[in-house]
């Protein structure tokens, strides 16, 4: 049962793939890209969050497709030119929408912990608007950030992994090269539509 | 209910390790008795589970839809399964050339 729950949460492509994780993933990121046109966080890059003057809802869409098609794409071709099995374009590509779920949580905290402050400081390079309990809040919450996006990592990697049966060294390998260019590329269409 | 063991065909030698074969066959009926030595067929030598998936593979006329829902699991996932099967099966078929 333990087993089962932890795999729901590392590995859910395990249970979950193709149209059906396409359209859980769909949902879940307009909720994401909801929550975070009431906050001051933009995902702007395919692992970036930063805080920013609050954008529209559209924006926000905009921004978080760009991130999503970014890396499936470049993760298409890779699993393309490496696996030997029979794949379905489908599957890396819902996967890859459903394994951002835990953007969730980030948008979450950022409307709890409210961010005001930093962008403040930020836009007039002065800590002026920053006290020791916020800091401390924003400690948290940069800590907490760090182990969503960890998590979020795995969760691609496994989708990867899966929807083209791919394991050990070739796979982590193709995955990291194809993040990192997807940062780059995501960062690079980001910039022109905000 | 009493929980009843289905007793299940060994493949690897308990004493070795090397694969096992065939060495006498016997008739339930009228207890007449082959011997002789016959390798197993590959399909033979895959275990308890692997078998159960071919099973039921070719019960569902072979659609992986059918085996993901089948057995709970995605298709990618059942599909993986499958190409672990057939690359098993490979390396069984390349042995016994």
């Amino acid at each position: 049962m333990k087993q089962k729950w932890t795999s729901w949460l590392f590995n859910p492509f395990m249970y979950l793939a193709g149209w059906q994780a396409m359209i859980a993933g769909f949902i879940m990121m307009l909720v994401v890209a909801g929550l975070a046109s009431l906050s001051s966080i933009r995902f702007d890059g395919t692992l970036d969050m930063h805080v920013a003057d609050p954008l529209n809802l559209v924006t926000h869409i905009q921004l978080i497709f760009v991130d999503y098609i970014s890396l499936s794409v470049l993760l298409l071709i890779a699993g393309m030119l490496m696996s030997k099995s029979h794949y379905r374009i489908i599957d890396i590509m819902g996967t890859q929408l459903l394994a951002r779920w835990p953007l969730l949580f980030m948008t979450l905290l950022a409307l709890i912990v409210n961010l005001d402050p930093i962008r403040e400081a930020g836009k007039h390079f002065d800590p002026q608007h920053i006290d020791a309990l916020f800091t401390i809040s924003f400690m948290i919450f940069l800590c907490v950030s760090v182990i969503i996006t960890v998590w979020m990592i795995v969760l691609m990697y496994r989708s990867y992994s899966i929807s083209f049966n791919l394991i050990g060294n070739k796979a982590i390998g193709s995955f990291i090269v194809c993040l990192l260019l997807a940062e780059i590329l995501s960062k690079f269409i980001n910039l022109k539509l905000v | 209910m009493p929980v009843v063991n289905e007793k299940k065909l060994p493949l690897f030698c308990p004493s070795c390790q090397s694969k096992l074969k065939v060495k006498k066959l016997v008739c339930a009926q009228c207890d007449t008795e082959v011997e002789g030595l016959y390798s197993m067929p590959p399909l033979a030598s895959l275990n308890n589970d692997e078998q159960t998936f071919v099973m039921e593979f070719i019960k569902s006329s072979g659609s992986l839809k059918d085996m993901a829902t089948f057995m709970g699991l995605s298709y990618p996932t059942v599909r993986n399964h499958l190409d672990e099967i057939i690359s098993k099966l490979t390396k069984l078929e390349q042995q016994k050339k």
